[in-house]
């Protein structure tokens, strides 16, 4: 065998694979400076929602308004939390299948499709609750939409998938994306990966509520 | 291309796999216990409690409101003299129950939560034979003490309702 040859070979075994040199596929969307101000207004707006539910509960206990924002900084903490969990989790997903997830870069994705949340929750939120039912909000928001009496007839699934309407899946379209641009995967997989993640958390949510609720009474 | 990476997860990879996969499975197996456990029917029978304070009426024939209270939950505290002022303003007799307490409880004023019974649930009889576990929820019983709404209601219980009485009997 020629020596260039096996010079070239061991060189080969040294390198890491071609997959692991080259830049990931799923690009930053942004310049890099604007990165943190992105993550900075997702906090911000995720807090003002905190808050907002907070001081819902706050009204009926007055000590607890003290410290509802401190409550509501810990939910937005708790909430990147869950980002960068979601983002590793399916870096583990992939790397099992042996494909490459950038976990910062696609957190970023997830965190910009969680924007889309805000917009949905600020719809419900702009709705009286005793306003009568608006099929495009519901469509839009999802059954968080729906009138009190309603939701109240069903607490436990309007509870966990009391957000599942078109931008959600907007929402799921978007990570999709992201994850198949990532993996090199097609869309279909990746939105179906996405869309059994999203149905097995909330059926385990619905699960959560039903154990807390038992055969309590919720009216 | 990202398909010829190795199959190589770290101990930390199969653990991020592995426990969201424990949790569903533990919680799904918490939930199929939960609904397959048979609960008792929740009805409404003093003599499984203890009376703590406020007046009672053996005359009265009415619909009974019943407020799950915790002396520790400022919340439902709070939303029982609420509660209790809407059923006075129907004439309908209001209790409120002390759940989940060990020690008889410091509440021995039943003018406090502006209910007209306070009764204490000594023996966990709201949480362990009936399976209720919210704080401060409202249940309503009629005059029989059969449950109104919520799972326990049914086969025909709000049949035979007595009519609450007038305001200022």
């Amino acid at each position: 065998m020629p020596s260039a040859t096996v010079t070239s070979a061991v060189a080969s075994l040294r390198e890491p694979p071609a997959c692991e040199r080259e830049e990931p596929s799923l690009r930053w969307p942004f310049v890099a400076w604007s990165l943190p101000w992105w993550w900075c207004a997702w906090g911000l707006g995720w807090w003002r929602v905190s808050l907002r539910q907070l001081e819902n509960l706050a009204a009926l206990e007055r000590t607890f308004a003290v410290v509802a924002p401190w409550a509501a900084t810990i939910a937005v903490l708790a909430r990147f939390a869950g980002v960068l969990l979601e983002s590793a989790f399916y870096a583990a997903f992939w790397r099992a299948r042996g494909a490459r997830l950038p976990v910062w870069r696609y957190a970023f994705h997830v965190m910009l499709g969680s924007l889309v949340d805000l917009q949905a929750i600020d719809l419900v939120a702009a709705r009286p609750v005793d306003a009568p039912l608006s099929p495009w909000r519901v469509a839009l928001a999802g059954p968080a939409a729906l009138p009190h009496v309603l939701v109240m007839r069903h607490p436990v699934l309007a509870g966990a998938f009391a957000g599942l309407g078109l931008l959600t899946f907007g929402r799921w379209c978007w990570v999709a994306w992201a994850q198949g641009a990532a993996v090199r995967r097609p869309l279909r997989i990746t939105l179906a990966l996405v869309a059994a993640s999203w149905l097995v958390t909330h059926l385990a949510a619905a699960a959560a509520i039903a154990l807390a609720q038992g055969r309590s009474v919720v009216r | 291309m990202s398909r010829d990476l190795p199959h190589a997860l770290s101990f930390g990879g199969w653990f991020l796999l592995a426990l969201p996969l424990a949790a569903l499975l533990v919680l799904g197996s918490a939930w199929l216990l939960d609904r397959t456990r048979p609960w008792e029917s929740a009805r409404w029978r003093t003599e499984r409690f203890v009376l703590l304070g406020g007046r009672l009426d053996p005359s009265y024939r009415g619909e009974r409101w019943v407020i799950a209270v915790q002396p520790e939950c400022p919340h439902c505290m709070a939303e029982a003299p609420v509660l209790a002022d809407s059923a006075r303003r129907l004439g309908i007799r209001v209790v409120a129950l002390v759940v989940d307490s060990r020690a008889q409880p410091a509440l021995h004023r039943a003018e406090t939560l502006r209910v007209d019974e306070l009764w204490w649930d000594a023996q966990g009889v709201w949480r362990h034979r009936w399976g209720h576990r919210l704080y401060g929820e409202l249940m309503r019983f009629d005059a029989e003490g059969r449950l109104l709404d919520g799972p326990d209601a049914g086969r025909g219980s709000t049949r035979g309702l007595a009519r609450p009485r007038e305001e200022g009997r």
